[in-house]
């Protein structure tokens, strides 16, 4: 069953239930509804509250449907009506083929349209602009067949099938046109390997119908217009189109791929090509890989969600106990405490629901800028990626989701506080003193639970793999504190229990073996969790320890500390989950801050090596101009082939992608052309790896896949082709694969290139050198760019994901500062009488003051230390599975930054409470509440 | 008299912590049915834990307390809290109405407990309130009531189900003496018409009502039963 369904299906169930029981017990559904509405300033904070973890999901939710509406309807976009393609690895083949399959009597009916094609990677020169863009798909159509696959529309308004062009005349889409600067009428010098022709610019063509196609630059021509280039070669593309349109179109051609392979197995010449149904391949692509993705976004929310679920438990428990004389008398008067748990339950649901309703806005809104400001950075690479409009999503189904997620995750929060704050001693809540102490009878059902926790628990440990057994021994120092309640003070136990559970975690940390591993980032996930927790237990149950410096201060500061302390102390499960949830938002703010900047580090440093690339995918024979030797310390220049197609990596498939196939002859191979970053462990050394990559021809380094082990599997003319990425290259400017001559052979049908890169000597500015290359070369369809263009290119997308992950938790400290400031709003009306109380023996109001924005601040700073020694040695574990030997690098302004506006944050939401608290007239507070 | 309706037999209650408390130290008291007793003594003495555990509210350590024929101190305590609820009424000091609901409702809620119907329920608690002399002041909140009209409202709610026995702890502790007079009165009013009345107080004003004053101290009955009440009324 689809999980969406289920969830919202319990959350129908789970409310149902709740009306029913609200119309069964009229008493209690009256009572929760005039509590909700009794102070409505006071209700809205709680639903302000409340409201977060529904913010971040939805937020989430609108950025996946966003990310999945913009890669699918690129994916359409991309193939417009081309369905089907037929061809030969690349090859060409008799355009006769394309004729008969489009004259085939079992096909005729069935197919929209059939093209004879060619598509092929060129450069183009624009001669009256002196601009040249390399890596331009070269696209042969036939006029006469065009019809269904749509018409060309013009930036000048007109259409076009092509028929109409003159046998020197082309169009280019409007992403060519904007790279070359180009104008209709201007000359063009289309290059394609040795061969070269000048064809004159008809039209630009708007990305739409067939002007999309590919969705790169590229260059639309009749067949015929193509002569001089190719020759009598005939095409290497058949293109089919299905009748109607999207999902529907693509469903057509998918029952019709069977029909048109057996036709063209029945042609003579025909057997050699393959048949793939290239868009909806594509399209399911890019779903699978934008729902891995959604995965990451909603792992991310749930972050959020827990530490707003911190806030839930610590609002439920300043409600349960505000209301505990309340709750006292209707317990002496014969309400039983499952009817106490429903009655809170009920409330709860009122909030739950007003939250998650209202929290859909805010997260609508937030959801749509992430999509504005990390689309386009998130889906750029260092080498021609799609361009794909962004498409803005908020959907029905997503908001049901997210309301029903946000809803029943509060709603459980809420639940399992009651439970807890039901228990009570009736006469000692009555009169609102503290509950006697003692230890309390386990029910039956609590030592069921214990039984279970532990059977399972240990077989976790005994038979699971590392974040299961993680999860047992979690389990088991659960039941562990469990065991021992009563017999070690309180205090001892959460310690005991919170370093437990560091340790624990910590040990599950270390003994990672294999980052990229599944269970890994499971283990990362859950160790972080449970540090987090763990050491914010240890430290909330130790808070009074800081009455120890207490001792030093003078007589009035002294005092006016002691009370915010004493509360704190008092609370350990409140101060701790105020503790844990900052701390779990400045864990990833810290690791943000060390694992982008260590990852980026080392590739900068990659920059020294090599500083300018030089790209000519179809010139084989390219080298540096004379005029720009003085200013070259050192150059390699590899042949390189333009790779464009599938590439399946890491449980990833895309369908069309740019992957420049670099190939080094054995005397570059032997000179250990390039520093590495990390290899394979078998390899003892660097030489061993370029040692390997001469003698196997299936090992390859590279600066883009940075798994080392990891396979790469793209897709030659003969089949598969499987890499295994031998080590990693510190240099960006070799974007792509780099292997023997004998690895790239698999792909010697693609036109042959080269790929210069060159260090600019001592003293030579490398913009302006890579500007004269630029100049030297563009005639030959040749482009100069600096390496650190590439690198910001693509360190982009990674900051892209950084940000991302910022402005996320940016909400979670939102949580963390709005909890301290509602916690503080409710300590107003909790602690009243206290307050009054105070000011009657002679506090100021500077001090009452002063001790409720101490006691946020406290909370905070010790949630800003938890986090920040969870996120660095987590972050260490990371670095060293990923990038062993790399230097740490730590952001340490913007990690500053985090934490110093973290504070203001504090101080703003708190002082306004505390205000209230220290203007507070002695003898109104004193009186009884209500 | 028709025989006790409470019953305690060596009642034991510690408070343990960092130092143990013995509230209770064996105490052996009967209640007849109709009776109205005060319970004095010196603060600490043990009088509020005595009628915390005679009335169900807490649990105690030690002997054995049968209310109505009900042996508490056999009973779970979901069952003593629908004891509670179909057979005890309680007065607080501190009134202890809920502030969010009106004063017929405040008086209604032990009858909804009781699944009586919403209609009945209303009926009821009206009528208690107006035997009471709060018909008017049904619909208004807690808040906007005067100290001795909240506590006729919880005398009402204690009442309102006809428990079998109705126990006050220090009901005129926040009232003044003119008002404490309208709530003894009261409780006299509602002892004379059958009602078994157990309190704790210190005001020995209050006291001097009962048919029977306990003084305790110490955890125990100190002196004996008096019987006095008959002559005053």
């Amino acid at each position: 069953m689809n999980l969406a369904l289920l969830v919202i299906g319990l959350f129908v169930l789970v409310y149902s239930g709740l009306l029913a029981l609200a119309i069964r017990r009229p008493l209690l559904a009256r009572l929760a509804l005039r509590e909700a509405v009794r102070r409505p300033g006071q209700s809205a904070i709680v639903v302000l509250g409340l409201m977060i973890g529904t913010m971040a999901i939805f937020a989430m939710q609108v950025l996946g449907d966003s990310f999945y509406d913009s890669q699918t309807r690129g994916a359409l976009l991309a193939w417009g009506h081309v369905d089907l393609v037929a061809a030969d690895g690349g090859r060409f083949f008799d355009p006769g083929l394309a004729t008969a399959l489009a004259a085939d009597p079992g096909l005729h009916s069935s197919l929209s349209g059939v093209q004879a094609g060619v598509e092929l990677t060129s450069s183009v020169v624009d001669l009256d602009r002196g601009n040249a863009k390399p890596l331009v798909i070269l696209v042969g159509f036939d006029p006469a067949a065009q019809g269904p696959f749509g018409t060309y529309r013009l930036t000048d308004g007109t259409t076009t099938l092509g028929q109409n062009l003159a046998d020197d005349e082309v169009l280019i889409s409007a992403s060519l046109a904007n790279a070359l600067d180009a104008r209709p009428g201007d000359r063009l010098r289309v290059l394609l390997g040795p061969k070269e022709a000048e064809l004159r610019l008809a039209g630009i063509a708007e990305a739409q119908g067939p002007g999309a196609y590919t969705l790169r630059p590229a260059l639309f021509s009749p067949l015929a217009n193509l002569r001089p280039l190719i020759g009598d070669q005939g095409i290497n593309v058949i293109r089919l189109a299905g009748h109607g349109e999207g999902r529907a179109e693509m469903d057509r051609a998918h029952d019709l791929a069977p029909q048109v392979r057996a036709a063209l197995q029945a042609l003579p010449g025909g057997v050699s090509l393959k048949v793939r149904e290239s868009k909806r391949e594509d399209f399911d692509a890019q779903v699978k890989q934008v729902a891995g993705n959604a995965s990451f976004y909603t792992a991310l929310s749930l972050f959020v969600a827990l530490a707003g679920a911190a806030l839930v438990v610590n609002l439920g428990l300043a409600l349960a106990e505000e209301r505990r004389p309340r709750h006292a008398v209707l317990r002496a008067l014969g309400l039983g405490r499952a009817g106490m748990v429903s009655l809170s339950v009920l409330e709860g649901a009122l909030y739950s629901v007003a939250a998650a309703v209202v929290a859909i806005v805010p997260g609508a809104l937030f959801g749509l800028a992430l999509v504005a400001l990390l689309y386009v950075r998130v889906h750029t690479g260092a080498v021609e990626s799609r361009a794909v409009p962004v498409q803005y999503a908020i959907t029905p189904g997503s908001m049901a989701i997210s309301i029903a997620v946000g809803a029943l995750i509060v709603l459980a929060t809420l639940f399992a506080t009651s439970v807890r704050s039901s228990r009570m001693q009736i006469s000692s809540a009555i009169k609102n003193l503290p509950e006697p102490p003692g230890r309390r009878k386990r029910s039956m059902w609590g030592t069921a639970f214990l039984a279970v926790l532990g059977l399972g628990s240990i077989a976790a440990l005994i038979a699971g793999s590392l974040p299961v057994r993680l999860a047992g021994g979690v389990g088991l120092v659960i039941l562990a504190a469990a065991m021992v309640g009563g017999r070690i003070s309180d205090r001892l136990r959460a310690t005991l229990t919170g370093a437990a559970l560091t340790v624990w975690a910590a040990a599950n940390l270390g003994a990672i073996e294999n980052i990229v591993s599944n269970d890994s980032g499971a283990v990362i996930l859950l160790g972080v969790v449970t540090a987090v927790f763990g050491l914010s237990l240890a430290v909330a149950s130790n808070l009074r320890l800081l009455e120890l410096p207490l001792g030093w201060l003078q007589g009035g500061s002294r005092a006016t500390l002691r009370p915010s302390l004493a509360y704190l102390t008092r609370r350990p499960l409140r101060a701790g989950l105020g503790t844990g949830a900052f701390a779990l938002i400045l864990v990833l703010m810290t690791m943000t801050s060390i694992l982008v900047p260590t990852f980026n580090g080392t590739f900068r440093s990659g920059l020294n090596e090599y500083d300018i690339r030089v790209d000519a995918p179809t010139n084989a024979g390219l080298s540096l101009p004379d005029s720009v030797r003085s200013q070259i310390a050192r150059s390699i220049a590899m042949q390189t082939r333009p790779y464009r197609g599938e590439v399946r990596q890491g449980g990833f498939t895309l369908k069309d992608e740019y992957v420049p196939l670099y190939s080094l002859s054995r005397t570059q191979l032997a000179t250990r052309p390039f520093e590495l970053t990390n290899r394979e462990s078998r390899f003892k050394s660097d030489a061993d790896v370029w040692q390997a990559l001469a003698d196997d021809p299936h090992l390859v380094v590279s600066p883009t896949y940075t798994i080392p082990g990891d396979t790469v599997t793209l897709v030659g003319p003969e089949g598969p082709v499987q890499f295994r990425v031998a080590a990693v290259v510190r240099n960006i400017g070799l974007w792509g694969i780099a292997g023997s001559e004998a690895a790239m052979a698999p792909f010697a049908t693609l036109p042959v290139g080269t790929t210069i890169l060159a260090k600019t000597a001592p003293g030579a500015d490398v913009a302006v050198t890579a500007r004269q290359i630029g100049r030297a070369v563009f005639s030959q369809g040749a482009e100069a760019r600096t390496i650190k263009e590439m690198f910001d290119t693509t360190s982009s997308a990674g900051q892209a994901f950084t940000d991302m992950i910022r402005l996320l938790m940016g909400i979670g400290l939102l949580v963390g500062v709005l909890s301290l400031g509602i916690l503080a709003l409710r300590a107003v009306i909790e602690r009243r009488r206290s307050i009054g109380m105070l000011r009657a023996l002679g506090y100021r109001p500077g001090q009452v003051l002063a001790g409720m924005v101490s006691e946020a601040l406290i909370t905070a700073t010790c949630g800003a230390l938890v986090g920040i020694g969870v996120g660095v040695p987590t972050s260490v574990v990371m670095i060293t599975g990923y990038l062993p030997g790399a230097s740490l690098e730590i952001d340490g302004t913007s990690l500053t930054l985090i934490v110093s506006l973290l504070y203001l944050a504090v101080l703003a939401v708190t002082i306004l409470p505390a205000l209230r608290a220290a203007n507070l007239p002695a003898v109104e507070a004193l009186r009884l509440e209500d | 008299m028709d025989g006790a309706i409470v019953q305690a037999v060596r009642l034991r209650k510690v408070y343990r912590g960092a130092n143990e408390v013995e509230a209770l130290r064996g105490i052996d008291i009967e209640v007849e049915r109709g009776e109205m007793i005060a319970i004095v003594g010196p603060s600490g003495s043990g009088k509020t834990t005595l009628l915390n555990c005679l009335s169900g509210l807490d649990a105690f350590d030690g002997g054995k307390v049968v209310v109505d024929g009900q042996d508490l101190s056999a009973m779970s305590d979901r069952a003593r809290t629908a004891y509670r609820r179909d057979h005890m009424g309680f007065v607080f000091q501190a009134f202890n109405l809920l502030p969010v609901l009106s004063a017929v409702e405040n008086v209604e809620i032990p009858l909804l407990l009781q699944n009586v119907s919403s209609r009945d329920s209303r009926r009821r608690a009206l009528e208690m309130l107006e035997a009471l002399g709060l018909a008017h002041r049904a619909n208004h909140r807690p808040d906007q009531l005067s100290g001795g009209e909240q506590q006729r409202v919880a005398v009402a709610r204690a009442l309102v189900h006809k428990p079998a026995v109705v126990w006050a702890d220090e009901p005129t502790g926040n009232l003044d003496t003119e008002v404490t007079q309208v709530i003894v009165e009261l409780l006299v009013r509602m002892n004379k018409d059958g009602q078994t009345i157990v309190l704790v107080t210190h005001n020995p004003q209050v006291a001097e009502r009962a048919r029977r004053t306990l003084h305790m101290r110490d955890g125990r009955i100190e002196v004996a039963s008096t019987e006095r009440a008959r002559a005053v009324r």
